[in-house]
């Protein structure tokens, strides 16, 4: 079976058989992002056609030999998400949720609701510490892959990372006392 | 690797070791061995980690086939820019592709040489009805001459 090297080949060679398989392949996980990043599933749709689509149109700058195109891919997505929240400036404000506290509670139904809190918690944060979450944690990049993503240095990664999570958890702690 | 740096390395990519760097897994883990701090630390991460864990998506087996399709078919050139781009010669390969345009601009002689047959054939040939109405004639005008 062909390797991701040979169908990259093909495609900096202009080949659009190529390319559809490097779609089937990636679609999931670049649609996967870009659906954690703006929370809006028609919204994720149109940036991870346009992240395929400007992959395609500008492949003649993708260096297979300086970086892997998965992580090529997502940084094209990240970028057009930065794009979308600068347009929209869309600002997620975390809704009060309130647990239905009863007496004996669906456990399914206490999961969602924590489920609930947990998103809106991480849409509080800033669009780059929750891309650092999303990328370590959800897309389980290595830190200096995501930090390629992100244009970052590795420590600069690191910082963003801790100070999400450290902002998340005392958001959760308090969500959910 | 000491206390500083595992706190460091566990608040930043949580308690799963999987996702720490490569090249300071070995070390934090034994460490996390060795500390009850570190302890600690793990199991107050990996309370995130498992709430992080309940942020699932829905599906969206349905939202991805729309993306592949939106792609595909921005990709599909019309039929216009499809024969156009029959028709030019590739000129890397135009021993192989000139007579694609050399055969666009003999139509229209092809189309004129066919006509004219055509034309000409319907003038100069008679159907079996009109010669045999035309030798009829022929007779009866025979017949009348000798009758006269």
């Amino acid at each position: 079976m062909e390797d991701e090297r040979q169908i990259i080949e093909r495609i900096l060679a202009g080949s659009e058989l190529a390319f559809r398989q490097i779609v089937d392949q990636h679609s999931q996980r670049i649609f996967n992002y870009v659906r954690r990043m703006t929370r809006n599933s028609a919204e994720a749709e149109d940036i991870s056609q346009e992240t395929f689509i400007r992959f395609w149109v500008s492949r003649d700058r993708f260096d297979p030999g300086r970086v892997k195109l998965t992580t090529w891919l997502h940084r094209i997505a990240h970028n057009l998400c930065v794009d979308y929240f600068r347009q929209r400036q869309l600002q997620e404000r975390p809704a009060p949720v309130q647990p239905d506290r009863q007496d004996s509670p669906d456990t399914e139904y206490e999961l969602s609701i924590r489920a609930g809190v947990v998103h809106k918690a991480l849409m509080s944060l800033s669009e780059r510490q929750r891309s650092a979450i999303v990328l370590c944690h959800y897309q389980n990049f290595s830190q200096h892959d995501a930090a390629h993503i992100l244009d970052l240095s590795v420590d600069a990664l690191e910082s963003l990372l801790r100070r999400g999570r450290r902002k998340l958890k005392q958001k959760l702690a308090k969500e959910l006392e | 690797m000491n206390l500083e740096r595992f706190t460091l390395i566990v608040e930043s990519y949580g308690a799963d070791s999987h996702r720490w760097p490569v090249d300071e897994r070995a070390k934090a883990l034994e460490f996390s061995l060795t500390s009850p701090d570190a302890l600690s630390l793990l199991d107050q991460a990996a309370a995130l980690d498992h709430d992080l864990a309940l942020f699932e998506l829905p599906d969206s087996a349905r939202s991805v086939r729309r993306v592949e399709m939106a792609i595909f078919s921005a990709l599909k050139p019309g039929r216009l820019e499809r024969l156009l781009k029959w028709v030019l010669p590739d000129f890397d390969d135009l021993a192989h592709t000139l007579w694609r345009p050399t055969l666009v601009a003999c139509l229209p002689l092809l189309l004129g040489v066919v006509i004219g047959l055509t034309l000409t054939n319907n003038t100069d040939e008679l159907s079996l009805d009109e010669e045999l109405g035309l030798l009829a004639f022929t007779d009866i005008v025979r017949e009348e001459w000798n009758n006269e």
